[in-house]
């Protein structure tokens, strides 16, 4: 039997390596008896990322590796991830969707409809810009930043100041191009691998103001009509894809920063201080989007973060 | 039989039985999946009807099929008429002259053919019958010249291969059309000019229409005409809009042309040409909408991946390849319209396109014209449906004229793919990535 | 020339809705040049609308048979053979109209029941997706106005061109 799965960038990219990844394992653990095919660039549903989640729950798609950023429509939970400047590293997304809170997300998506089996990452997302370097939010100041849709990156950016334009990939490239659009903001790989510094994008902030992890997850019909041997084997070689692209998401980062330096893309870091005053200018949007997300679960969030940002530094 | 060849077969009999291509694309997609694929997926029915449409670069497409329009009901024609008959005068061929360039002028303000057929031929049909020319040659011709509004930009058809072949800008594609669709306008001028003089149509001294008007004061009129092109391209190079833009800030500039430019478009004819455009513009959509139902069964039951991997298994010699495929896209343009081939066709080509290494501009514009000659080669033709309208003449009349014009800008095509430059020499040169 | 269709609602319908795409548009870059503004929630709203224009335009054109297709084989065969074949090219349409209303009315009932966001503005998202089937109802009543128009006087119909846009010239 081969089950579709659905991802939105291909294997250029980490989120399509991690399908792939997934791919090869299952073929290799199940001798071939259950496979998986890779549908990239939302193909299967005529490239609208948003309806993904939907499409899977109504069986169009069997699988998917998606992103917690397109899924958010359906399950708003997800959207704990796009609150800004929540998650200042890697650890402190490691605790959340390794822990606790991470059990309670899968529930939250298991109850719309859909199983999910593990965690991948896209990676924190980073802003560009043709003007200048940006260390405070009043660089932001009256910038133009292609966002994608969401509500809550146009309050963020309305926090920090700047104009948020909601822009199809397509229209924004020749928007950035033009300057009609001053910045956008991507993880670094896919900043990397789609060449965003030939849009004229000079100056990039690694700001880390959210992260978008990625799920594996199965349609819960199709879940159902598998034995509990292929349920095991799915659900290992999900996990064993998951934590291999998140790995080699990390590991690749240097590598990547130096290549795109190499091109001439001048790259900021922030200062601890740098980053409490994002956090300070966009705390509003915590407050305002606690309703929707679920207070308790932000704050059962911040409880993990802060806890292994406290053994982190032990 | 196999669900591939259920759904291949019962297109091409739904085809054949005059089912709307859009339909028939739609219910050969279902038939596909109720024979291979579980029957909940039918829901794609829903689903990708919908997305298929929701996609904001589609936004382009009404609004330069309404530029075509406005600029038809304002009279423009007309004027570059004047304008190239002052420029060429009178002599053998000469009519045939002024109908081919301003094909191509009013292909530099319309994102699809038909409006621009349908324009030269309510103006230049009488006074080439006057002098001469046999209506079914006059409205081939038209029909063939206006075939280059989808390779001189604004175009539909390019909008859409950008949308569905990632990663390629759309303004690279539109600088690339631009030289291919002056080769095929002059492609064109060859033999409706030689046939001219060969059956003596056009004699010097046998016009009877009124004293052509002086250079100076025909160009004065033409002027606003053909700024649009530049106004559009150099828009888009300047960077002061994105192409969806670009495609209103042209609605708005035909709009102010025919108010009070030329003065023959009123308040009222305004929303009839809204109207029309949503209905010309319905026609497309929903082509793009179902035959997105097709791509999807045959991506799902495999049915493309098997194609193109048989496409590339068949000979490893890219140019014989490529020959190969056009004329498959050229058999596909005689019976389908340019939209229902990019949609189907792509999933199947881009590989191919891949393995060979194509660029994939060229390889656009290289469809692209062949997609132009399908818009006037029976049985489905919508540019000449049009003019042979105007003419009130049969379809089937026009097929030796057609044949002709067709040899005409298949020479312009090989060129195109011998010589890539020629399409891809501007974008190059504009700075675009290719 | 002057244009003449039946279906005049969805003809107005399709005609606002390019004229407030066309106005939206026009706005933005109006805005985003002179006063270095823009309207963010714009693309989801003309997206919307070209979807409701597509489909009324695609109504109109339906009732009035511009839909492009090959009529070689109709007019090829004898008249007796003619309402068969129309029968059957009536039936085909239907078909598809009533698998698209009926899985966009589905489509609809999830999305609302499941509570969906439009990813763009948070609204909800059937207030979107609803306009699928009602659109393609209103098709299929079209078909059927057609079919019977062309059943009853198919004996005069010698024009089964789909080329019907102009009355005059
Ligand atoms: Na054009
Ligand atoms: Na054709």
């Amino acid at each position: 039997r081969e089950l579709s799965v659905s991802t939105v960038l291909s294997d250029a990219f980490p989120w399509g390596q991690a399908a792939q990844k997934w791919a090869d394992l299952l073929k290799e653990r199940s001798e071939g008896n259950l496979t998986i095919r890779v549908y990239p660039n939302a193909q299967l549903v005529a490239g609208d990322q948003t309806r993904e989640f939907s499409a899977m729950r109504s069986g169009l798609i069997d699988a998917a590796v998606g992103s917690t950023i397109n899924w958010s429509p359906q399950v708003p939970e997800l959207n704990l991830f796009s609150l800004p400047f929540l998650f200042p590293d890697n650890a402190a997304i490691d605790s959340v969707t390794q822990g606790e809170v991470g059990q309670q997300l899968f529930e939250a998506i298991d109850s719309k409809g859909i199983v999910p089996l593990a965690w991948g990452e896209n990676g924190f997302r980073q802003i560009s810009n043709s003007r200048q370097p940006i260390t405070q939010p009043t660089d932001l100041e009256g910038m133009k930043i292609r966002v994608v849709g969401s509500p809550l990156f146009q309050d963020t950016f309305d926090a920090l100041g700047a104009d948020p334009t909601q822009m199809s990939w397509a229209d924004a490239k020749p928007a950035l191009t033009t300057g009609a659009v001053d910045g956008q903001e991507n993880p670094l790989s896919v900043f990397d691998v789609a060449r965003i510094d030939q849009v004229g994008q000079q100056y990039l902030t690694e700001w880390n103001y959210m992260n978008d992890p990625l799920v594996f997850a199965v349609n819960k019909r199709v879940w159902a009509s598998l034995s509990e041997q292929e349920r095991q084997w799915l659900r290992e070689t999900a996990q064993e894809a998951g934590q291999w692209e998140i790995q080699q998401n990390r590991d690749g980062m240097a590598q990547r920063k130096a290549d795109i330096k190499a091109r001439g893309v001048e790259i900021t870091s922030l200062t601890t201080a740098q980053y409490q005053a994002f956090v300070k200018a966009t705390a509003s949007v915590h407050q305002q989007w606690a309703d929707k997300i679920g207070a308790a679960l932000i704050e059962n969030a911040k409880a993990a973060i802060q806890q292994a940002d406290a053994q982190g530094t032990d | 039989m196999t669900p591939d060849i259920w759904m291949l077969l019962s297109f091409a009999l739904l085809l054949i039985a005059g089912i709307p291509v859009a339909f028939a694309l739609a219910l050969s997609g279902a038939i596909g999946i109720a024979a291979g694929l579980p029957v909940d997926m039918l829901a794609t029915l829903g689903t990708n009807t919908y997305n298929s449409m929701a996609k904001y670069p589609l936004i382009a497409i009404p609004l330069f099929i309404l530029t075509g329009l406005i600029f038809e009901r304002s009279g423009v024609a007309r004027r570059l008429v004047s304008f190239a008959q002052a420029m060429v005068g009178r002599r053998h061929g000469g009519l045939a002259l002024v109908a081919v360039l301003v094909c191509m002028i009013m292909g530099g303000m319309s994102g699809s053919g038909p409006a621009d057929a349908a324009a030269v031929a309510m103006v230049m049909l009488p006074s080439m019958t006057r002098a001469g020319y046999p209506k079914p040659f006059s409205s081939t011709l038209i029909a063939a010249s206006a075939s280059t509004a989808i390779l001189i930009p604004p175009s539909v058809a390019l909008i859409l291969y950008s949308i569905v072949v990632p990663g390629v800008d759309l303004r690279a594609l539109f600088a690339a059309g631009l030289i291919p669709g002056i080769l095929v306008g002059l492609a064109l001028l060859v033999p409706a000019w030689w046939l001219s003089r060969h059956y003596g149509w056009e004699g010097a001294t046998t016009a009877s229409d009124p004293e052509p008007l002086s250079l100076g004061r025909s160009f004065r009129q033409a002027i606003p005409a053909l700024l649009a092109p530049v106004i559009i391209l150099g828009g888009l190079r300047s960077g002061l809009f994105t192409p969806t833009e670009a495609a209103v800030v042209a609605v708005a500039y035909g709009a102010l042309i025919g108010l009070w430019g030329t003065k023959e478009l009123k308040l009222k004819d305004l929303w009839e040409l809204l109207g029309e455009a949503s209905v010309i513009s319905g026609v497309v959509m929903l082509i793009i909408a179902l035959a997105g139902i097709f791509a999807w069964a045959g991506t799902m039951l495999g049915t493309f991946r098997h194609l193109a991997e048989w496409a590339i298994h068949l000979t490893d010699q890219g140019p014989l390849l490529l020959v190969l495929v056009m004329l498959a896209v050229l058999l596909a343009g005689m019976v389908l319209d340019a939209v229902s081939i990019y949609l189907i066709m792509m999933p199947i080509l881009i590989p191919v396109m891949q393995h060979f290494d194509w660029n994939p501009v060229w390889f656009g514009i290289l469809l692209a014209m062949n997609m132009a000659i399908g818009q006037f080669t029976p049985p489905v033709a919508v540019n000449l449906m049009v003019t042979t309208e105007v003419a009130q003449i049969r379809l089937e009349q026009t097929v030796p004229w057609a044949l002709i014009f067709m040899g005409a800008m298949l020479v312009a095509l090989a060129l195109v793919a011998i010589f890539p430059q020629l399409a891809l020499w501007l974008p190059a040169q504009l700075g675009y990535n290719i | 020339m002057k244009y003449f269709s039946k279906a005049a609602p969805e003809r107005a319908l399709g005609a606002a809705a390019l004229l407030i795409i066309a106005l939206i548009s026009l706005g933005n870059v109006i805005t985003r040049y002179i006063t270095g503004g823009s309207f963010s929630f714009t693309e989801e709203l003309s997206v919307f609308l070209l979807v409701l224009m597509s489909l009324a335009g695609a109504s109109v054109a339906l009732r009035n048979d511009r839909h492009i297709r090959i009529s070689l084989l109709e007019r090829a065969l004898p008249s007796t053979w003619r309402r068969p074949l129309i029968l059957i090219q009536g039936l085909c349409v239907l078909a598809v109209l009533l698998l698209i209303s009926y899985y966009g009315g589905k489509m609809v009932w999830e999305e609302y029941q499941w509570g969906s966001e439009s990813p763009g503005l948070g609204l909800p998202q059937w207030w979107y997706l609803i306009w699928l089937p009602i659109l393609s109802a209103t098709m299929t009543l079209r078909q059927l106005q057609r079919l019977w128009e062309r059943l009853t006087n198919s004996a005069h119909s010698s024009d089964p061109q789909p080329s019907g846009d102009q009355d005059d010239a």
